[in-house]
């Protein structure tokens, strides 16, 4: 029953499972991704078009750049 | 697994997702810029070349424009200089005009003064004509009397001249008549004093000349005279030949024709001779 979270009177309390190498390697590959995602959002916004934040994620139209500066 | 494991492998899968989904747009925003840029490049380079061109143009004209600059303002300079010539001669010409005036003042006093200096030789002039006019009708009326009275003088001394040459020839004739009568008294021929007193007259107003003078054969001198029967002469008239008012000889016509007589001169013992051109006029004896 203890599957469903449930406890039985008596029961032995269930031990959570330890900080491990692998929580450590997740957090060093987060805080990347947040660094890697911060740097192209940048980069998106300077060559997207019209400026803005949202210009990290538009596309130019076709034959026509305009980077809104 | 770790509730912190689990939340940070979550948070990991939606990092991911969001930087493919940044990622994809950035790329392709990336070759958009690439061929806009190339685009760009091209568009700049054929503009450089126009603009190339263009400055090439530009200076060969400016450097045309520079040239015509250089040629206006030489011709500038030279204007400058003219005006600068022609304002000293205006000035110049302004001094001549004013010491021109200023003359024309004096001048304008000056003719003022001849004029009325021309007024009065005028007046004078005109009096002095009124006189010149009298006294020339006083000279003409004294040169008309003097030519009156030289006329008269003229005439007198005519009259004079040809009483003296008269009592001249009457005086040379009365001493030949005296010696012709001292010859006869001393016993020449009776029949020479016979004929002689028939001997004619010729018309008291008689005037001639002796026209040529020649000798016939006995030795007698015979002169030619340019009058005749027409002029009422005959044979046998006793003519005188004078020169310069003095008597010379006697002329007795022996052949007288209508317009031209001949006659033999008497020298009545003179030695003189007769020439062509004396005068001939009627003998007084």
């Amino acid at each position: 029953m203890s599957q469903f979270a449930m406890q039985m009177p008596g029961a032995q309390r269930a031990r959570s499972a330890p900080l491990n190498i692998y929580t450590g390697l997740m957090l060093a590959a987060v805080v990347s991704l947040i660094a890697a995602v911060g740097f192209v959002m940048y980069a998106g916004m300077q060559v997207g078009p019209e400026g803005g934040p949202m210009a990290a994620v538009k596309l130019h139209p076709e034959g026509k750049v305009s980077l809104g500066r | 697994m770790h509730i912190v494991t689990k939340f940070l492998v979550v948070f990991a899968a939606v990092l991911s997702m969001i930087l493919a989904g940044l990622t994809i747009a950035y790329t392709s925003n990336a070759g958009a810029l690439k061929e806009a840029i190339q685009l760009s490049e091209n568009k700049a380079s054929q503009a450089s070349a126009q603009a190339a061109a263009v400055t090439a143009a530009a200076a060969s004209e400016r450097e045309s424009l520079q040239q015509k600059i250089n040629d206006l303002e030489n011709a500038l300079q030279q204007a400058v200089s003219a005006t600068a010539a022609l304002q000293g001669e205006n000035a110049k010409l302004l001094a001549e005009v004013n010491g021109l005036k200023q003359a024309s003042v004096s001048h304008s006093a000056q003719i003022d003064q001849f004029t009325a200096v021309v007024q009065t030789y005028a007046a004078l002039n005109k009096s002095q004509s009124d006189e010149l006019n009298t006294l020339r009708a006083k000279e003409l009326d004294g040169a008309r009397k003097e030519i009156e009275l030289s006329d008269r003088i003229n005439d007198l001394l005519g009259e004079l001249e040809v009483s003296r040459e008269t009592g001249r020839s009457l005086q040379e004739q009365l001493v030949a008549a005296r010696e012709s009568l001292d010859r006869s008294q001393q016993g020449t021929s009776l029949g020479v004093s016979g004929s002689e007193q028939a001997l004619l007259r010729a018309p008291t107003n008689f005037r001639s000349q002796v026209n040529d003078v020649r000798e016939d054969e006995a030795g007698n001198t015979m002169v030619t005279l340019p009058a005749g029967a027409s002029d009422g002469l005959r044979e046998r008239m006793r003519l005188s030949i004078v020169r310069e008012g003095g008597f010379v000889a006697s002329v007795v016509l022996e052949r007288v024709d209508q317009n031209e007589s001949v006659g033999r001169v008497d020298f009545l013992g003179r030695e003189v001779t007769i020439q062509a051109g004396d005068r001939v006029i009627a003998s007084t004896l």
